[in-house]
């Protein structure tokens, strides 16, 4: 089995990846590698292989081999054993997944080691899936003895490019389902958070995936990421990003015309009618709002609150938003740790600034926090910005960061208008006691996700997916097999006589 | 006046760096601000070849480089004042071509009275 993950000998804390291309733990041919750092403190936890396009043209060599060799033929009930398997070891590291995530992408290890299981019910979910993967017959509809039916194909090699935010979540999301389908996948995982993609790696080589099966590329976007979506080899694009990194893949598609399906980010309206529980409310907009410190896609960063219930939902909020135990990540007890990047905590103090400037109120938070722990590292307090105007650049932009917009609504029309009005449609939610009222707005918001009482419940059975622009094709449970299968219709004559067209 | 007012000091190093290294006179190089996830709003640097003509919108030109954002997205970015700065020795997602090159293009705002 290849080793990898071996402890740096200068430093026991920084560790080494290489990529992982045929079954193998090999260097970049260039020789190059890039650091990862904590956001905690920016200490240097990992030295990665960086891959350009040279290792891309390799993984995909990799990829179409294993796919034409044993891969797509072998019987689905052997895929699903294996992808069993990866789910068990996933599972018996989780804490150590979730500690490397930590380490990574600054999210509290109270919540990576939970994506972490998460990650394994993924693989648990699309073992499943592998052996009810199949087509359907057919009636033909005019006069005859024709027999139909369908074959569901896999579409081959399937490139995912992950972003940095829940790294083994996303990198579970691109590799389970295209493998259970029968493909072959190359991943290239974020640069700023390579690690547990590449345990990923680790953890297929040892659950038994054959040579060339699933392929992880750590690089940069514009060498490794553009390598992968434009390389003519690939048939399938699944990404999670920006709209005009998603753009420019769908533009980079266009050579061998392969599908293409992408989740570009969200601005949700996290809507809140005055028949709530004050407590409940909160608590529900805080946990929307702040987990990951607001750095998920579809995070209820815009809170429309009933103007009955403004007031009192406001001074509440605000009282617990400054309550938001924020510090290290590697302790069991904090909630919030810091962003992910400096590039990330200058967007964020960026969208601060923006706010003051477009007249909205900061209310709480809209620095770094004072506590000299915490001096080094990309935190930033938990901010809220009341009075905004929907029309507001921070109600607007994804800020990706923990600066939530309250902004005051009169009745269901004008919620949902507001709601609505946004360029993206990845979730919204809303809270109230009100049956009907839930259904209907469920039915009148533009997004892929609507949450009713609650927020963040996405399952492995669940598509997610967004309207406008936050992309098309939808990630998770059946609606995904579509996009990771072909369809193929046969015909079968079962007439015993001859129509000799010619001969008429 | 248009939202994008020019590049730091920083930033235009990083995009001599990025000139020298990459051929830009068939397809020459734009900026597109980008938005949403993980890559959120920053100047991506791409080529012109990218932009579609008559449907994304300029919001300036910096050092010979236009600046385009999509119309729905320029419609904010127009009313905002900013000029594009750099981060040295900081990599990130996005195809933006400057990331090889180790450097970030970010959004700098100016104050209301700058």
């Amino acid at each position: 089995m290849a080793a990898m993950a071996q402890p740096s000998t200068t430093d026991d804390r920084v560790r080494r990846y290489q990529l992982f291309i045929n079954g193998k733990f090999v260097d970049s041919q260039s020789g190059k590698t890039f650091e990862s750092i904590s956001p905690h403190d920016r200490a240097v936890v990992a030295v990665v292989a960086e891959g350009d396009k040279a290792d891309i043209d390799a993984a995909v060599t990799a990829a179409r081999g294993a796919f034409e060799g044993s891969w797509s033929s072998m019987p689905p009930g052997d895929r699903a054993k294996l992808l069993l398997k990866m789910a068990e070891l996933i599972d018996t590291r989780a804490m150590d997944l979730g500690q490397l995530e930590t380490l990574d992408m600054g999210g509290p290890v109270m919540m990576t080691s939970g994506m972490a299981q998460l990650a394994a019910e993924i693989f648990r979910y699309w073992a499943g899936m592998a052996t009810k993967i199949h087509g359907i017959t057919s009636t033909p509809m005019s006069p005859g003895e024709f027999l139909g039916y369908t074959l569901r194909e896999p579409v081959g090699v399937v490139g995912g490019i992950t972003p940095w935010n829940g790294p083994l979540i996303m990198a579970a999301w691109k590799t389970a389902p295209a493998l259970a389908c029968g493909n072959t996948v190359v991943l290239k995982p974020a640069e700023h958070t390579p690690m547990t993609a590449m345990e990923l790696a680790k953890i297929g080589a040892e659950a038994g995936l054959p040579e060339g099966v699933l392929n992880v590329v750590p690089g940069f976007g514009p060498t490794a990421g553009a390598a992968l979506a434009g390389h003519p080899g690939v048939d399938k694009i699944a990404f999670t990003g920006e709209h005009v990194t998603g753009r420019l893949i769908v533009q980079m598609s266009t050579s061998n015309l392969k599908t293409v399906t992408l989740e570009l980010g969200g601005k949700s309206p996290h809507i809140i009618f005055d028949d709530v529980d004050l407590e409940t409310a909160v608590a529900k907009a805080l946990f929307g709002m702040y987990t990951n410190t607001g750095q998920i896609c579809s995070a209820g960063t815009r809170i429309l609150v009933q103007d009955t219930f403004y007031d009192r939902f406001v001074e509440r909020f605000i009282e617990r938003a400054g309550q938001i135990k924020m510090g290290n990540p590697l302790d069991f007890s904090t909630r919030m740790g810091p962003l992910v990047s400096e590039e990330q905590l200058r967007k964020v103090q960026r969208y601060v600034e923006i706010g003051k400037k477009e007249g909205a109120t900061l209310r709480c938070g809209g620095g770094q926090p004072k506590d000299a722990e915490l001096a080094n590292g990309f935190y930033f307090e938990p901010t809220v910005f009341t009075g905004v105007d929907n029309k507001m650049q921070i109600a607007q932009e994804e800020i990706f960061g923990p600066v939530a917009s309250i902004i005051k609504f009169h009745d269901e029309d004008e919620a949902v208008r507001i709601g609505n009005d946004v360029i993206y449609g990845l979730a919204a939610g809303v809270q109230t006691k009100d049956l009907k009222r839930a259904h209907r707005l469920a039915r009148r918001l533009q997004a892929g996700t609507v949450w009713i009482n609650t927020w963040h419940m996405i399952e492995p059975n669940s598509p997610f997916g967004g309207y406008k622009l936050s992309g098309y094709g939808r990630e998770n449970g059946l609606a995904m097999v579509e996009h990771l299968t072909k369809l193929k219709q046969v015909w079968v004559d079962l007439n015993d006589f001859t129509m000799d067209f010619f001969g008429m | 006046m248009l939202p994008c007012e020019g590049l730091t000091p920083r930033a235009h190093r990083l995009l001599e760096r990025v000139r020298a290294a990459v051929p830009s006179v068939a397809d020459p190089l734009a900026f597109m601000i980008s938005g949403g996830c993980c890559g959120g709003t920053s100047p991506v640097l791409l080529r012109q070849s990218n932009i579609l003509a008559g449907f994304d919108v300029c919001l300036g030109e910096v050092d010979g480089i236009s600046v385009y954002a999509h119309p729905d997205h320029a419609r904010y970015l127009q009313r905002d004042r900013f000029v594009i700065d750099a981060l040295d020795d900081v990599r990130s997602d996005t195809f933006s071509l400057e990331i090889a090159y180790g450097g970030r293009f970010v959004l700098q705002e100016l104050k209301v009275d700058g």
